[in-house]
């Protein structure tokens, strides 16, 4: 019996020790905007500049615009689902629709700096890309 | 006026420890908050309207606290676990949650009837927009369009209040079930297990309603309120499908057959989302074309899955040594008294197998996004198996 009380107690600290999440106490001597500032920033990395361009870009576009999103790759496994499965979170009052639909959108947000659209006409760039509107 | 009636019904509910009480209180009351946006205009003075009645209707609860005299259990270990609660309170609501699938799913659809004051049918059928998984069930958005409607303003670092507040309820819901020290002890294990990492995704609410619908469950107690949390669970992902299946089959495997009919609200609750998804064709990946040939596949080829699983396991390996030490000190527990709980969990094991086995996308990337996540849903729930089976 004692040992089994041995063993018992033994796996319960194994268990605590497993589940323990040091993050929960490291917390509190962290600093708060700094870590606010990465975790913002975290969902976004592998495309550098796409949050602040997508919030920026929105701002400059009525509620209910019709949005088509350009970043140089093509493949959506390859780069361009990554920017676009993120951008209607960013621009929620926007339709954004994929490049392929192009013809369908109002206005066009590029990455980097737009490709020429024909129809289309630059209304605002900054350091991390460019607005295009019909 | 029905989150009133039904939470008074709930707060007077006889013989019910206070703990109890509250973490149910609070999870019926998100539920009732996001069936009341699918009923009522989405409007802040009648959502603020519809809260006052439901804390009016909550009084009874705590006048009851008074009568009976009744307390919240304490211990001094209870007090390292609310050092812990602290931490992630801070960590969930620091920023937007990071996690995609709450930028794709749960955070974005939020986001969106938010715009749109009601649920965005428009955005849910369109084909590009397949990755959002428009057939999930909506109690998670809901409850963060509830929060933004009585705010008066979304705020997306928000989102973490509703992971903190179901880790609370789920934590108060264990720490009923378990007296004393090996209840504070039990809290402390598995709070990190309760409080999802998952910051904005609907495993924490799931797993919240799991354990309000499975716990009094092993007693055979409450059969229509657990039925009630099933439903919710099953209103927050697809696995809560597969959980009131599992649960239903437990049942008969411990030898409470005649219990299965009571669980009809469980099926009642997602019922009309399930119809209503058909009818505006939001469909699951799981349902594309070619079913049977995936089948085939990944029966005659396990190997991808498996190595898959092996590569991401979850969670850190001397968790899992003293769990399945536990598991074997206790195991008469597990097969007698506990057969219920041991059922379920094996069956929603076997549930999260059988959805990749037909999955439409590659396997190993399935397993690699998904395993991890899926298994926390049933660890909160293992690790308790394992506590009240080795226990003293």
């Amino acid at each position: 019996m004692r040992l089994r009380a041995v063993i018992t107690a033994a796996a319960f600290v194994a268990i605590a020790i497993g589940s323990f999440q040091p993050m929960y106490l490291r917390i509190f001597a962290m600093n708060g905007d700094v870590l606010r500032a990465a975790y913002t920033e975290l969902p976004y990395r592998r495309i550098p500049g796409l949050r602040k361009l997508l919030v920026d870009a929105s701002a400059r576009m009525p509620s209910g615009a019709t949005v088509a999103l350009w970043v140089p790759f093509r493949e959506w496994e390859g780069g361009y689902g990554y920017a676009f499965r993120r951008a209607p979170f960013l621009m929620p009052d926007k339709r954004v629709v994929p490049i392929d639909r192009v013809n369908d959108a109002q206005y066009l947000v590029c990455w980097h700096g737009c490709p020429r659209v024909i129809g289309f006409a630059t209304i605002w760039r900054s350091p991390e890309g460019e607005l295009m509107r019909r | 006026m029905i989150a009133a009636i039904i939470t008074a019904l709930l707060a007077i509910a006889a013989g019910l420890p206070f703990s109890r009480r509250l973490g149910e209180a609070y999870l019926l009351g998100v539920g009732i908050q996001a069936a009341i946006l699918c009923i009522l205009p989405w409007s802040r003075p009648i959502v603020i309207a519809a809260i006052i009645l439901e804390c009016g209707a909550l009084a009874p609860l705590w006048l009851r606290r008074y009568e009976s005299g009744s307390k919240l259990p304490h211990s001094i270990i209870d007090l390292a676990t609310l050092g812990l609660i602290a931490g992630y309170a801070r960590f969930a609501t620091i920023a937007s949650p990071t996690e995609i699938d709450y930028i794709c799913i749960w955070g974005l659809k939020a986001e969106k009837f938010w715009v749109a004051h009601g649920i965005d049918w428009n955005f849910l059928a369109q084909p590009f927009n397949a990755f959002a998984h428009p057939d999930y069930p909506l109690l998670v958005p809901l409850a963060y369009d509830f929060q933004a409607l009585v705010g008066g303003a979304w705020i997306d670092r928000w989102a973490g209040a509703l992971s903190i507040g179901c880790g609370i309820a789920a934590l108060l819901i264990i720490r009923s079930e378990l007296r004393g020290w090996i209840g504070a002890l039990a809290a402390l294990i598995l709070m990190p297990l309760v409080f999802s990492p998952y910051v904005g995704d609907a495993e924490g609410p799931l797993i919240a309603y799991s354990i309000a619908a499975i716990l009094p469950l092993r007693r055979r107690e409450n059969i229509t309120r657990c039925a009630v949390f099933l439903g919710l669970a099953a209103s927050c992902k697809n696995e809560g499908l597969t959980l009131i299946v599992a649960v239903a089959i437990a049942l008969m495997i411990s030898g409470a057959k005649q219990l299965v009919p009571k669980l009809w609200p469980a099926v009642a609750i997602p019922f009309p989302w399930l119809i209503i998804s058909r009818l505006h064709h939001l469909r699951s990946d799981f349902a594309e074309g070619g079913l049977i040939g995936r089948i085939v596949e990944h029966v005659t080829n396990p190997a991808p899955m498996l190595q898959a699983m092996a590569a991401y396991s979850p969670g850190r390996v001397i968790f899992w040594i003293g769990l399945v030490v536990a598991l074997a000190i206790g195991w008469r527990r597990v097969v007698g008294e506990e057969r219920f709980l041991a059922s379920v969990i094996a069956l929603q094991l076997i549930a999260f197998i059988v959805a990749y086995v037909i999955t439409p996308h590659d396997v190993s990337w399935h397993v690699r996004w998904s395993w991890e996540r899926l298994v926390l849903q049933v660890t909160a729930l293992t690790t308790f198996l394992a506590i009240v089976a080795a226990r003293p």
